[in-house]
């Protein structure tokens, strides 16, 4: 599960390790030549020799350009027309052309050279030019409730908000799927029978959620030992904000609420057919909050976020963005924090009502209706 | 051939007015959505026997028997252990076997032993030592770390019974016990039962399996569309039911035996004919009469055997 999130960010800032020859049909005749030395300048593999070698080829053959692609002398080729100062595009061919990293670099290095060129026709000094542009920084302060001020790197509160997410969604997929496929085992096997004469539906139910939920801070607990070893780079994207108890509550609540929910989609299944469709719909519910949640990232201190944040299904992934980057009011945090529980609690009791059903029922899956009947039905 | 499994650790005194060995069942009614499933059913158990909840499937059987151990609740009536209504602490001293099995497939079959023997408040440890006791006077010590699913499905009901042990229950609850058992499994079940029996415990099970409920049963319920149709001792109902069916062995031509009057039913066979009389007629009646049709070679008065009893106190209720 890990290996699956990490490998891929890996693997993509991987560095090259072999050259890639390209190829170029320039005819301006002005870029090829120093093509090759300002791909070398900027772009080498980690050995030292060039990560581009670039491969010259006549204006009139292109068709030979095309099998030398095909054959895989050369990775890919560009065209340059004369007129490419005037039209500022030119042609990129290739097997592949969703090689982001090589697109992009031939992209820049091809505008500076032309930039450069352009300047030199007009009298301007390329070196100048490359001086007074350089980039200016932004240093970024955080403000404290408390007054006191500290460097930041920029989106240092979303570093958390991130990790949230991650976890949690990582916690729905995972903990939905365990949830149904136990409730189907045991209902198949008609193990809930034995179990119901040990014990009481609701004891079975709570045991379910806490297990989950307990999953879900496993889940955490590894994922932030993996941030802690990666430590360098995100230490310093991460700063932790005054309240981070409030964030570790959010989780926690987060987690005991979307636990039940799955446990009041999962308990009247039956098949394997069922356990899909019902892991898919919870899924795609407790997927919504967190497409709001990056409205906070958008504008952090919006009147309506603050509404928003007080709905129960909302609650926590809003929370979660909202508090490392601008604190919320203590009250605010009080009154999400109140209505998640009290409505975990309602929803604990409607899903016992209907694991206590559901669990004992086979066959059809009951309608919706059905669903809030059971719900509504005391003890 | 008798196969006896030994007695278990250690046998337990039943402790009165603690114990959870009579069982009351008052005037249970359930309906599912359309269709009664239980319309008034009454029965008591006692300690120490063996008690036969019989029916056809659909009788209602499974349902009493769930109500009885507080899984599901019935529409109204009682259910109550010496006068108690059921409480956790009594559920320990409960055993429930299901009618299919009920265990979890893909873990060790000493991990679900534990598992349930704790459910009912075994300490794991002492728990594992028990279901390995068992295990090995069942003949499954090899098993023992291997999955549920790889076991025969005559091994897993073994583990199931097992599981109902683990915790020395004072009351053994069986639903249709026998369902697919070979015949030596079905005597290694029926010896179970009755060593059971000898250690004090009480045991109530359901079956439609008349064969086994004659051999085992002291009293016996026999419900048919949830309502009770016999219930009390067996040798009572037996007695009752039982003169009118005589067993004729001859020679000669069997189709003769049509011509025998005042006979209610005749399974006829070569040599060989089982019939009942209609009532009030005597027994010397039909021997004079037989007699005078074919050879007789054996004649004998029978107890009504259990089978035939069901047969005709569920026929004629569906007349009804």
């Amino acid at each position: 599960m890990i290996l699956m999130s990490v490998v891929p960010t890996l693997l993509m800032t991987k560095p090259d390790t072999t050259t890639t020859k390209i190829g170029i049909i320039d005819e301006t005749g002005k870029i090829a030549p120093v093509l090759n030395d300002e791909l070398f300048d900027k772009f080498k593999l980690p050995d030292g020799k060039p990560n581009y070698e670039i491969v010259p080829i006549r204006t009139d053959q292109r068709e030979r350009a095309n099998k030398m692609v095909l054959q895989e002398q050369i990775s890919s080729y560009i065209v340059i027309d004369s007129s490419i100062a005037r039209t500022r595009k030119f042609e990129y061919v290739s097997q592949n052309v969703s090689n982001f990293k090589e697109i992009e670099r031939l992209q820049s290095t091809v505008k500076d050279i032309v930039v450069s060129s352009e300047l030199q026709l007009r009298g301007v000094n390329p070196g100048l030019v490359k001086e007074v542009s350089k980039p200016i920084d932004l240093e970024t302060v955080r403000l404290s409730k408390t007054g006191t001020a500290e460097k930041a790197e920029v989106g240092s509160g979303f570093a958390l908000g991130y990790i949230f997410i991650i976890v949690l969604a990582l916690f729905i997929l995972t903990s939905g799927q365990l949830l149904v496929r136990s409730v189907i085992e045991e209902k198949s096997n008609r193990i809930v029978e034995v179990l119901l004469s040990s014990t009481t539906a609701d004891e079975i139910m709570t045991g379910k959620i806490l297990g989950l939920s307990l999953l879900g801070m496993t889940q955490l607990a590894v994922w932030a030992s993996i941030g802690v070893a990666f430590a360098g780079q995100l230490a310093a994207f991460l700063t932790i904000p005054d309240n981070i108890w409030w964030e570790v509550v959010f989780f926690v609540l987060g987690f005991l609420f979307y636990a039940t929910i799955f446990v009041m989609a999962g308990a009247p299944v039956t098949t394997e057919q069922e356990a899909q469709q019902a892991t898919q719909y919870v899924s795609m519910l407790l997927f919504f909050p967190i497409i709001f949640a990056f409205l906070v990232i958008q504008s952090p201190t919006a009147g309506y976020l603050k509404v928003l944040s007080l709905i129960p299904l909302l609650t926590p992934t809003m929370m979660a963005f909202r508090i490392p980057v601008q604190s919320p009011e203590m009250w605010e945090l009080l009154l999400g924090a109140l209505i998640l529980i009290v409505s975990t609690y309602f929803c604990m009791i409607a899903a016992g009502r209907i694991f206590r059903i559901g669990i004992l029922v086979y066959g059809k899956r009951p309608s919706l209706k059905e669903l809030m009947r059971w719900a509504t039905k005391k003890g | 051939m008798s196969i006896s499994v030994p007695l278990p650790l250690h046998v337990p005194v039943p402790v009165k007015g603690i114990g959870v060995d009579v069982l009351q069942v008052s005037d249970l009614r359930k309906t599912y959505v359309t269709t009664v499933a239980l319309d008034g059913v009454t029965f008591d158990v006692r300690p120490g026997e063996i008690f036969g909840l019989l029916g056809p499937n659909g009788a209602g059987k499974t349902t009493t028997i769930r109500i009885s151990l507080g899984i599901i609740e019935p529409d109204s009536g009682s259910v109550r252990f010496s006068g108690r209504e059921l409480t956790p602490d009594m559920k320990n001293m409960l055993a429930y076997l299901p009618e299919e099995r009920g265990l979890y497939r893909k873990s060790k079959v000493i991990d679900v032993l534990v598992y349930f023997g704790s459910l009912k408040g075994v300490q794991p440890s002492d728990a594992r030592k028990r279901a390995e006791v068992w295990l090995k006077k069942f003949e499954l010590s090899d098993y023992g770390s291997r999955k549920v699913d790889e076991l025969s499905k005559g091994m897993q009901q073994k583990v199931q019974f097992i599981s109902c042990l683990l915790h020395e229950p004072e009351m053994l609850i069986l639903d249709e016990p026998f369902s697919g058992l070979d015949p030596v499994n079905q005597i290694v079940m029926k010896d179970m039962m009755r060593e059971l029996k000898q250690t004090g415990k009480t045991i109530v099970f359901s079956t439609h399996q008349m064969e086994q409920a004659e051999k085992l049963c002291d009293r016996i319920c026999l419900i048919n569309h949830g309502k009770v149709v016999l219930y009390g001792e067996l040798s009572e109902i037996r007695k009752n039911h039982g003169s009118n069916a005589i067993h004729l062995e001859f020679d000669g031509d069997s189709s003769r035996l049509h011509e025998l009057s005042d006979v209610a039913t005749m399974n006829l066979y070569e040599n060989y004919v089982e019939l009942k009389m209609r009532d009030g007629v005597d027994s010397q009646t039909i021997l004079r009469r037989a007699v005078n049709l074919v050879t007789v070679t054996k004649f004998s008065i029978q107890e009504a055997s259990l089978n035939s009893i069901f047969i005709e106190a569920v026929g004629e209720k569906n007349v009804n």
